[in-house]
């Protein structure tokens, strides 16, 4: 009897969160979504959405793609640094690279239109997108990695690699990156989903020319039918799905 | 042959970690650096790898080379942590040869000559995880002889093993030490390590070298009463009016006739090969007494005593 009464529990609450996302899809792919599934399945709305904005599919993936490599670059070097210098400094920066987790995406975005918005070039061009993407997604790569390279006895690794008679170079690229690449994997995985999905920021600082994917979500919501709006949340849907089931797949390997 | 001239450490935030010593090691020798810790030991070893400086004016030599600029991975040393140390990114055989590698010398055969060295032949292709604590630290002692070091520089090697383990590992070390001949400096704060693998133990406290010395200078002259109760047990109590310092294996069960001075039994240990009795002789501390009588000792017992007055020392 509990049994069946905690089962239909769980259901209820996973209806409650599934059944909006069914219909969602379902409204992208429904002829008329107001007459309802009587009216027939069709893919001419996804069709309609890939030729309004194919653009800002691969404009998302584009900045993704950068800000991945942006964040490759500068956070694991940095995290390298936290990690072998513990100290009061370390300490107060790796709470620093937080904040733009915690500011409100808007708030991070109007600082950056203040500061920068003189700079018409740089105002218009897709490097300031990729600015707020990396300043958002910056700190869940430090600490991924920083995380990894915690776990391990670095310090010790790295005499042990010294003692060997390999330079910093060498037992950067053989010892260090080779241990912390779990940490890299997943910290790559996190920025790529989270870079996709960004709107705060990228709403505020985005041009007409400079639309990504979520960004041209709303503007399908404000200003399309809502099948149109729906089926490109089915495209969304698809890219960002594997994303995310690759990383529940790290994470379970990584916990193992 | 390494030197240390008028070495000293005070790290950044202050703390004296070293007080200046001089020190030299002979070509072949080993010395073991022992103390408790926080003696300043690991520092010394550091020093001597390169892996930390020494303030000024001290200086490192290697063979008459000045070598005090010169960071780690020029110095040619190897090194055993106890950690291990071993990349666990690299199977068996490439932490083995990643010296070699370096330096550009690495071959198949090369690599399987070490592991032969260190009992593990046809370990190569298997991780790091896929060992024993003590196979691993096989793999260590390789890795860093694979590299012809002018120095071994082993820091608590056996420490994070298991006692049976770490006997046989003990004899390893000792039997790889004297076979090849090479420099060696291993730092413990275990003394029957240090007694059975150095030429010569050099005591720390505090920074410094108290002594330094043979195991058996060491063990049967001990210049201070730290030394002294560092290595072995030593028994202190006032005879003839002044400080005795023995040892309980030099003490022995007498008539009363014979005895030197007596006591009663606090406590009795029945150690198989030896009864290890523990005698309230009115001093401050407990004389311990070691004795291969087969009888059964009785707490509140009275026994006389009597120590060589060759094993005495007063200090």
């Amino acid at each position: 009897m509990r049994f069946y009464l905690q089962l239909a529990f769980t259901l209820l609450v996973t209806a409650f969160l599934i059944v909006p996302v069914v219909m969602s899809i379902l409204a992208g792919v429904t002829e008329n979504f107001f007459i309802g599934l009587k009216s027939g399945l069709t893919l001419r709305w996804i069709v309609e959405v890939w030729e309004l904005y194919a653009r800002t599919v691969y404009f998302s993936i584009g900045i993704a793609l950068a800000c991945l490599a942006a964040t490759l670059v500068l956070g694991v070097p940095a995290a390298y640094v936290l990690a072998r210098a513990q100290n009061r400094w370390t300490r107060a920066f790796e709470e620093l690279l937080v904040l733009p987790v915690a500011v409100p995406g808007l708030a991070t975005a109007l600082a950056l239109i203040l500061f920068y918005g003189q700079l018409r070039g740089f105002r218009a061009s897709w490097t300031f997108i990729l600015v707020g993407h990396v300043l958002f997604t910056l700190p869940f790569m430090v600490r991924s990695v920083l995380a990894v390279m915690a776990a391990i006895d670095l310090r010790t690794l790295e005499d042990a690699a010294a003692s060997l008679g390999a330079r910093f170079a060498q037992r950067f690229f053989h010892v260090v990156l080779p241990n912390a690449r779990p940490g890299i994997i997943a910290g790559s995985l996190m920025v790529v989903t989270l870079s996709m999905g960004e709107f705060n920021i990228t709403w505020m600082l985005h041009t007409p020319l400079t639309q990504t994917l979520p960004v041209g979500l709303a503007d399908a919501y404000a200003s399309m039918r809502l099948e149109i709006g729906s089926a490109y949340t089915v495209i969304f849907f698809f890219m960002i799905v594997p994303l995310l089931l690759a990383l529940q797949w790290l994470g379970e390997r990584t916990v193992r | 042959m390494i030197r240390l001239d008028s070495v000293a450490k005070t790290f950044a935030d202050g703390t004296r970690a070293l007080k200046r010593l001089d020190l030299e090691i002979a070509e072949g020798e080993t010395l073991v650096l022992l103390g408790p810790s926080g003696c300043g030991k690991t520092t010394l070893l550091r020093i001597i790898a390169g892996l930390e400086t020494p303030d000024e004016p001290g200086r490192v030599s290697f063979g008459g080379e000045d070598v005090t600029a010169l960071p780690i991975e020029r110095r040619n040393v190897g090194m055993v942590f106890q950690s291990y140390a071993l990349f666990p990114n690299m199977s068996v055989a490439e932490n083995v040869g990643y010296g070699l590698r370096i330096r550009g010398e690495l071959t198949p055969a090369k690599v399987e000559e070490l592991l032969a060295l260190v009992h593990l032949e046809g370990f190569g292709a298997r991780q790091v995880d896929q060992l024993s604590g003590g196979q691993r630290q096989r793999v260590a002692l390789a890795r860093a002889l694979a590299v012809r070091p002018r120095a071994l520089l082993l820091d608590e090697p056996l420490t994070a093993l298991d006692a049976k383990l770490r006997e046989q590992l003990r004899i390893d070390i000792d039997r790889l030490l004297r076979s090849l001949a090479i420099t060696a400096v291993y730092v413990t704060h275990d003394q029957s390590e240090a007694m059975a693998l150095g030429d010569r133990i050099a005591v720390m406290q505090a920074g410094e070298i108290v002594q330094i010395g043979t195991p058996r200078d060491i063990y049967y002259q001990p210049r201070t009463a730290f030394v002294a109760d560092f290595i072995g047990t030593m028994n202190r109590l006032r005879l003839n009016g002044s400080d005795a310092l023995f040892r309980p294996e030099d003490t022995r069960l007498v008539l009363e006739a014979q005895a030197q001075f007596s006591g009663t039994i606090a406590s009795a240990f029945f150690l198989g090969d030896h009864t290890r009795l523990m005698v309230d002789c009115g001093g401050a501390q407990l004389v311990t007494v070691e004795t291969t009588e087969r009888r059964e000792f009785a707490v509140g017992e009275r026994v006389h005593l009597s120590v060589d007055p060759k094993a005495i020392l007063t200090l």
